[in-house]
């Protein structure tokens, strides 16, 4: 899992696998990766696919509603953002 | 006092984590990750010994809110028994991130420091992919659903952005599939505004190397006929001239005047 996801990074950001790193995997997957055949992947390295990504709901409360109005960021939540 | 660092990890897996935030990530006692997809999720997993999935919170059904308390709460128990724990968040921690905001503000109450580390976000790579120069005609964003349930003075000279919209009009935040229904509902309320064959964008961007950003150029009509996906973001690209401002030129035009006079 370690050695694929480092191919993944290094092919992400352009660089030129090693032998080492073309080593670190079988062959089969290698050629996955290569293909960028992601459902293969997923299934070769036994993930769930099933993920969920939603990190905010409508606001569709009246409560909350009234906060809006002045648009001002929290300052008591936040001591740095960076 | 322990400290909260809500850490961004950015859209593409391993590309766009900042050296901030791998120096975040590295020096926490504890890492709390919320992750896009499945491998996202591996790899996050592999950021750090004792990283913790906050993905079970969800679960069909289920309010998203609750799950969003709970993520929260989770975190929150976790502060109080260690030193530094980074709650990380793919993209950006402070955007469109809920249970981010809600355990900086808990754990700014009972006496922590919050810090929050931002991350390239899905809006960053749109701008990228899509070739779009928000200084350009000027850019709306909403989420879809928050767009669609309340009034909203928008502007059609300028790009409208409307995230989460395979979710819109979902009041209940259970769902996690589109729903066909709410979407051509949305297509005629935005029809109200915008011709119906102005066309549109869906795009998604790569989560990975193994991906391909998705970018579906459509007429607004034929919205509800493509698939959407949790991560599918609608564009709108302008659909009207922008109009000069009349008043301000004219203001601006009776004070040079003024002055001309008062130098003579």
């Amino acid at each position: 899992m370690k050695a694929a996801l480092k191919i993944i990074e290094k092919l992400g950001l352009g660089e030129t696998l090693s032998d080492a790193d073309k080593a670190s995997v079988s062959d089969e997957l290698m050629q996955m990766l290569k293909e960028r055949n992601k459902r293969l992947v997923e299934k070769y390295l036994d993930l769930t696919p099933d993920i969920h990504c939603v990190l905010l709901p409508a606001d569709d409360d009246e409560e909350e509603q009234e906060e809006t109005p002045n648009q001002e960021p929290e300052k008591d939540t936040i001591v740095a953002v960076r | 006092m322990a400290r909260l660092l809500c850490v961004g990890v950015g859209i593409e897996l391993g590309a766009h984590l900042t050296p901030a935030a791998k120096k975040a990530i590295a020096s926490s006692d504890v890492v709390l990750y919320a992750a896009s997809d499945s491998l996202f999720e591996a790899w996050m997993a592999e950021l750090h010994p004792q990283a913790h999935s906050l993905q079970s919170f969800y679960a069909p059904g289920k309010s998203r809110k609750t799950s969003y308390q709970e993520m929260t709460q989770f975190i929150l128990q976790t502060l109080e028994q260690n030193t530094t724990v980074a709650a990380v968040f793919y993209g950006h921690p402070g955007v469109f991130v809920q249970p981010a905001r809600l355990a900086m503000a808990a754990a700014i109450k009972q006496g922590h420091e919050a810090i929050m580390l931002p991350g390239i976000s899905a809006e960053d790579c749109l701008y990228a992919d899509l070739n779009i120069d928000p200084g350009r005609y000027g850019c709306q964003m909403y989420e879809a659903s928050q767009f669609l349930f309340y009034q909203r003075n928008f502007d059609t000279a300028a790009y409208l952005i409307l995230w989460q919209i395979a979710l819109v009009g979902d009041q209940s935040h259970t769902r996690f599939q589109e729903n066909k229904e709410n979407v051509q509902l949305f297509v005629e309320y935005l029809q109200q505004h915008y011709p119906t064959e102005h066309e549109v964008i869906v795009y998604e961007a790569r989560a990975s190397y193994l991906d391909d950003l998705r970018k579906v150029t459509i007429p607004l009509a034929q919205l509800a006929t493509v698939e959407l996906t949790e991560k599918s973001t609608l564009v709108i690209p302008p659909a009207t001239k922008m109009q000069r401002n009349k008043f301000f030129e004219q203001q601006q035009k009776n004070i040079n005047n003024l002055t001309l006079i008062h130098s003579r």
